[in-house]
Formats: structure tokens, C-alpha cells, sequence
């Protein structure tokens, strides 16, 4: 098999990178429930974190809790859906996580992800190379602007926002009053 | 339809269209991508990889298949590109902090691929201590496997992207961007069909990745962007390391592979073409 490509010569960059941004939506919040426990109902069944567990979570996950509330489900099977999201740098991805009765990760979807470099902008030799020309096309924001190469994009943020609510369970679900 | 879930240390989207059942079709994609992860990562202690790195220097062990294929391909790599590219180079990641020591003996900086038994099917030895990464290939690779279970579930394209290394197949032109270093802006390079592209920054830090070191002799080098478009993932990401390594030197290498490059170096900041064209 013979791949086919045709390359261009960049000469300019696409949008000055103060504006560059991207976005892509996966999946709603409905659909990613009915995806992850197909046939069951969900109750919303969100959560206000007190002061102690709020603390309780922060010292065993080693992660900061954003936001006090919550936004959990429980199914009608006995397993966790739970909707939050992780900011990175220059990253902000809302993502789904669905948990057995025992608290065990079931599985997890992006159901949104957005970047945005403004305000991040640093003065560099490579940013010299290819800013401060205008921006001769501007970026078009969601469906051209799809198929991304480079400067991998960590998941290390998406990877402590699991551990988070993984120890949240522990503390509220699993040991608390509910 | 499109999902992304975190694996290989990065996010990593399947696209899929024309499957009869496009969510199993997605399933069976990552499924191949978790697979190799499992496999082939040098974090977890659990890994086939890191099994190996403990103890593949005092006996060979049985690996799964593809787990020996992407040893034959690093292999092969390591051999086309004259030790330019050379998975061994994990012991002096290990040397310098960058990966996790496994324990036991330090691993021989002075140990290559070429020290790599592979003999026997599905079978690994080490003739020195290394610490083997596959970090330079195995995210190509596991690219390649989820457009094969994409295939097999009946997609007619789609397009799968693990945090920069990506294929498209089928139908569907895809147009690419490059996000450039530093200032994360975006530059559109090209359009692929039924191609592979992966991207390498040489000369800078890049977090999650390693730095790109010349597997001949450890040396960081010069600094300067590469993509790679190739007919396969894996061919991709291999090769655009060697192209990060050796720059324009490395034209008649991509022309045998049927590959070809798009390079800019940082102290010019002039972007070049070189390898087989291909359209």
C-alpha cells in the first residue's frame, strides 16, 4: 500500500498564535450515560463536599478540588456516572467517568475538549520564526482544524482528575453516609 | 463518529465512518491501543517491556506477538538508520532520571538493539543489560493496529490521532496542521489520504516526550521540527526521529522508505522537503 499526501511549504503562520484556539465536542452528557450503562436509569444524586472531606480528598489524591459540588449520578444498577472536568495549562477537556457499586473505573470518555494558547504566549526563537507575520488564512475554529501533529498533548491532568474522583468515592460513596 | 480517551500518556481520538456499528468499531480501536499500551509501556513496572528490561539478560522470554514484532521493527530501524535510532537509549533516559529504574543492575548505556535476540518466535533475549523505551515507535504502532480493528469492524475511513501521530484511511482527504513549540500556534501543512504523519521537535524540551537523543553516540541535536508523512504510523514515528537526528542527511533513508519530510530548521527558521514525494 502507497500512502498519498501532498505537503505545504509553510510560509506564514496560520493565525497569530495569541489566537489560536481549538475545540471538538465527543459526546453530550446523555449520550455518554447512555453509552456507559446501556438499558439503566440515572438519578441525579449530586454532592456538595464539606470542608473535611473536601481536605480528605486533596491529601490522599495529592490533587486540588476545584469545586465543591459534584455532578454525580447513580444508576440503576448500582454503579457511579460522574461529569467534571481537568485544566491544564492550555488545556480544558470535560470528560465522563463511569464507576462500578465498588468504585472501580468502568470507563472514561472525552466528552469535550477545548485549547487555547492566549494569555500563554511566551516570546521564544521559534515563536520569533513564525509570529508577528499576519495572519494571512485565519484559522477556521472546529472542523478543518482536526487532524493536529505535534507537541504531544499530556494526560496527565485527565489522569489525576480519575484519581480525584476515585478517592471521592472512597471517601463519600463508599465510607460516607449515602 | 468520533471519542477520545487518555492512553499512551497522551489523548488519543478514533474517528470512524460507515461502520455498521460505529461504537463497536470504536471499542475495537481502542481495544488494540490499550493493548499495546499494556504492553509496551516503560511505566508501568507490570509491562511485558518492563518484565523484560528486568530480566530478558538472564533468559529469553515468551512475549506477546506483538510485542516481538515491534522488537523486529526497532530491530529494523535501528539497522536502516546505522544506530540512529535505537530503542536502547532508554539506559541513558534511565542514567539521567528521565525514565524509572527497574531495580536491580543499572542497565549498560553501552548496550544497542544490535545486542537484541530474536531468534526464536515470539521469544526475546537481551545479550547485555539494557533498558530498552519504545517510546519512539510503539505509539505509531498502535495506531496502525487500531486502523486494522477499524477495518475489521467495517469502517470505510477514519482517521485515528495518538497525541500527534496519526492516520487517516479511506476515502477522505484529510488536511493536517503542525502545532509549533513554545507557542502552541498552528501551521497547516499538507493533506494526506490513505498516509500516516508524525511529528518530532529535536533540540527542546517537549513534556510528556523524552528529548530526541542520537542513539550512535547519546548527543542531543541540533534544534528543528520534522514532520514525517509515510504510507504507515509506524513508519511515521520511527522515522521521523532519524530525521530529527540527522536532518537533510537523511533523504536517501526516507526515498527507500517511500517516505518524505517536512523540516524546519530553528536556526534559519527555513522549513525544506526532502524523501520520495508522493501523490
Amino acid at each position: 500500500m502507497r500512502g498519498r499526501w501532498t505537503l505545504i511549504i509553510p510560509a506564514a503562520a496560520v493565525a497569530p498564535a495569541s489566537l489560536t484556539a481549538y475545540a471538538v465536542s465527543y459526546l453530550s452528557v446523555e449520550q455518554a450515560q447512555q453509552q456507559m450503562f446501556p438499558g439503566e436509569s440515572l438519578a441525579p444524586a449530586f454532592v456538595n463536599l464539606s470542608d473535611e472531606q473536601l481536605r480528605q480528598i486533596e491529601a490522599r489524591s495529592g490533587v486540588d478540588v476545584r469545586r465543591r459540588e459534584v455532578r454525580l449520578w447513580k444508576t440503576s444498577g448500582g454503579g457511579w456516572f460522574i461529569a467534571d472536568d481537568v485544566v491544564g495549562k492550555h488545556e480544558f477537556i470535560i470528560f465522563a467517568l463511569a464507576l462500578t457499586a465498588e468504585g472501580r473505573v468502568k470507563q472514561l470518555e472525552v466528552l469535550e475538549y477545548r485549547e487555547s494558547y492566549g494569555g500563554q504566549v511566551r516570546e521564544t526563537g521559534w515563536r520569533a520564526q513564525f509570529t508577528g507575520k499576519t495572519a494571512a488564512d485565519p484559522v477556521r475554529l472546529g472542523a478543518d482544524i482536526r487532524n493536529i501533529s505535534g507537541a504531544t498533548l499530556s494526560s496527565k491532568n485527565l489522569t489525576n482528575g480519575v484519581r480525584r474522583l476515585l478517592i471521592f468515592h472512597d471517601v463519600v460513596l463508599r465510607h460516607g453516609t449515602r | 463518529m468520533e471519542r477520545a480517551r487518555p492512553h499512551l500518556g497522551t489523548l488519543v481520538s478514533v474517528r470512524a465512518d460507515g461502520a455498521p456499528q460505529p461504537a463497536l468499531a470504536i471499542e475495537a480501536a481502542f481495544s488494540a491501543i490499550a493493548r499495546v499500551e499494556r504492553l509496551m509501556s516503560c511505566h508501568d513496572p507490570e509491562s511485558e517491556l518492563s518484565q523484560l528490561n528486568r530480566a530478558a539478560h538472564l533468559r529469553a522470554l515468551t512475549v506477546d506477538s506483538w510485542t516481538w514484532r515491534v522488537f523486529g521493527l526497532a530491530l529494523a530501524f535501528y539497522r536502516i538508520s546505522k544506530g540512529t535510532f535505537d530503542c536502547a537509549i532508554g539506559a541513558r533516559h534511565v542514567a539521567d532520571g528521565r525514565l524509572p529504574s527497574r531495580g536491580g543492575e543499572t542497565p549498560e548505556i553501552e548496550g544497542s538493539s544490535a545486542d537484541i535476540d530474536l531468534s526464536v518466535p515470539n521469544r526475546i533475549r537481551y545479550r547485555r543489560k539494557l533498558y530498552m523505551d519504545l517510546g519512539g515507535i510503539a505509539k505509531g504502532f498502535a495506531v496502525d493496529r487500531a486502523v486494522e480493528a477499524l477495518r475489521r469492524a467495517g469502517a470505510e475511513s477514519g482517521v485515528i490521532n495518538a497525541g500527534g501521530d496519526l492516520r487517516a484511511f479511506g476515502a477522505a482527504t484529510e488536511a493536517v496542521h503542525v502545532r509549533m513549540p513554545c507557542d502552541g500556534g498552528l501551521l497547516a501543512i499538507g493533506e494526506i489520504r490513505e498516509a500516516a504523519v508524525a511529528t518530532s521537535v529535536a533540540g527542546e524540551e517537549t513534556p510528556p516526550d523524552l528529548p530526541i537523543l542520537d542513539g550512535a553516540n547519546g548527543r542531543r541535536p541540533v534544534a528543528r521540527l520534522v514532520s514525517l508523512f509515510a504510507s504507515r504510523c509506524v513508519l511515521a514515528d520511527a522515522l521521523t526521529k532519524v530525521v530529527a537526528v540527522c536532518g537533510e542527511s537523511s533523504a536517501p533513508l526516507l526515498a527507500r522508505c517511500g517516505a518524505e519530510a517536512l523540516l524546519c530548521e530553528r536556526d534559519t527558521g527555513l522549513w525544506t522537503r526532502i524523501g520520495a514525494r508522493a501523490c
